[in-house]
Formats: structure tokens, sequence, C-alpha cells
């Protein structure tokens, strides 16, 4: 199949350095019984923490972004950072719970509702912010894998 | 039976877990693109079964995208599904006030995402 050149380029950067597997092998994972069901699940899950593995380093570094949007705002309080903050906490609440940490999505929700407020932060929303962003770093440090993902 | 999935979306670990989850769990094949601009290409010529379009992206964001599907001959009659992490009401009225043909949530579960879009879109299969 023809490709046009943006995606053949996306397709090329899938199934290289951040694509864990080809799509032909996730294809071959097809299932039609209740067992092979469960084990295209399993199969599933196994991809996915491999994909969390080389995708950790990323996350870790926009949650460095996010803190350091949030040391910003407490020296210039610039809108600018505010919404880079905002932007990037948006970002990991999307993602997280799709790894299996909806903790870290309720956190950085909080956070990005939080750097949305209309309102000027407070030192008690600065607080709070720090803490959540490490408590953001702990869980994604420690990520493990519940209901077996 | 096979369905084609364009998913569009600007994040790369969104567009990596939802392709892992439709092709392993549903055996849909799955087609990619990383913008709106692309995405509308890509849509008018791989003729998909259904569009998977992110809100949030920079440049043309998923609203713009939508109605640029809608105006393009080849597009208009895809149905798209939007995707967000945005949970407030007001978001959720606009964004089915667009006419989309439905609204998925970030974060999504991969294990139930081929479900989520199947029932939808009124899939049976």
């Amino acid at each position: 199949m023809e490709k046009l050149p943006g995606q053949a380029n996306e397709e090329s950067s899938r199934k290289t350095a951040s694509d864990p597997v080809t799509s032909a092998e996730r294809r071959s994972l097809r299932s039609q019984t209740p067992q092979e069901q469960a084990e295209s699940q399993r199969k599933l899950n196994d991809l996915l923490a491999t994909l969390w593995e080389q995708r950790k380093g990323i996350l870790l570094e926009r949650l460095r972004v996010l803190k350091e949007s949030i040391a910003d705002l407490e020296t210039s309080g610039s809108a600018e950072s505010r919404k880079r903050g905002a932007e990037t906490a948006h970002k990991l609440a999307g993602i997280l719970g799709t790894f299996g940490l909806p903790r870290g999505t309720d956190l950085a929700r909080e956070a990005e509702v939080t750097l949305e407020r209309p309102a000027p932060l407070e030192p008690a929303d600065l607080h709070r912010l720090h803490g959540l962003a490490d408590e953001l770093g702990l869980l994604i440090d420690h990520r493990s894998l519940p209901n077996g993902r | 039976m096979g369905r084609r999935i364009l998913i569009i979306d600007d994040e790369d670990d969104i567009r990596q877990v939802a392709a892992l989850s439709l092709e392993t769990i549903a055996g849909w094949d799955v087609v990619l693109a990383n913008s709106g601009a692309l995405g509308v290409e890509v849509a008018a010529k791989e003729q998909p079964d259904a569009i998977l379009l992110d809100v949030m992206m920079p440049e043309m964001d998923g609203p713009t995208t939508f109605l640029k599907l809608q105006s393009t001959p080849q597009t208009a009659n895809i149905p798209v599904l939007l995707l967000t992490a945005k949970v407030q009401g007001s978001d959720q009225r606009r964004f089915a006030g667009l006419g989309v043909a439905g609204i998925l949530f970030k974060p999504f579960d991969p294990l139930l995402l081929s479900k989520q879009v199947s029932d939808a879109l009124g899939w049976k299969d």
C-alpha cells in the first residue's frame, strides 16, 4: 500500500525505536476462543509492560518539565510557565492511567486543574503542586504491574 | 470482520498503546497520523472505517480537524470518535455539539478500547 510521505515516517518510527513488536506480530495474536482471548490479553499486557519500559524515561522528562514549571511559578509566576505546566500535566493525566496508573492520572489531573484556574496561585497551591509532582515521581519510578499489567 | 482504524494523536504514547490494543485484541488494521493535517490526508487516502481523533493537538486541534474531515467529500462520511482527557461537563457538551459519532476518554483501558469503539459505533462484530 502506498503511503503518504508523513505517514511513512510515522510508520517507520512505530516499527523501530519506540515499538516493541511489528504490526504483523500483533495481528498474529488475534484470537477466537475464550482461551485464545485470555492469551491475547496476557500478551497485550506483556507488550504494554515492554512499551512502558521504553517510554518511562520520556514520562519522567515530562515530570521534570512540570516540576520546572512549578518552580518557575514560585519566582516569576509567568503565564507561560503556568500554561506549559498545565499542558504537561494534561499529557501525563491522559497516559498514566492507560499504563495502569489511575492514581497517576488523578494526581496529574489535579495539577492540571490547579494550573488552569484563572485565580492567582497561593503559596498553599504551590505547596500542593510540589506534593503532587513528588508523588507522581514516586509512582512512575516504582510502577509495578497492577492487575497483571 | 476486519476493520481499519485511523488514530490521529500528537502523543506518541497514546498512538502506540491504542495501536497495540486495537491490533492485538480486535485484530483491526491501524493507521496512524501524528497531526490533524496529516490525519485528513491519510483519511482521504486510506478510507478507514472509523477515526479516533485527539482533541488537544498543536496547530490543528481535534474539533478543527473534525470540521475539515466533514467538509472534505472523501472523508465526510467516516465516523469520528473524539479521544480526550478533558472530563469537565462543559467540554463534553461542546464536543458532543460538533456532531461526532462519540467521545472516548483518556485514560482508556487498552483491554477494553476496541469494545468501547464497537459499542460507540454500533458495531456488532
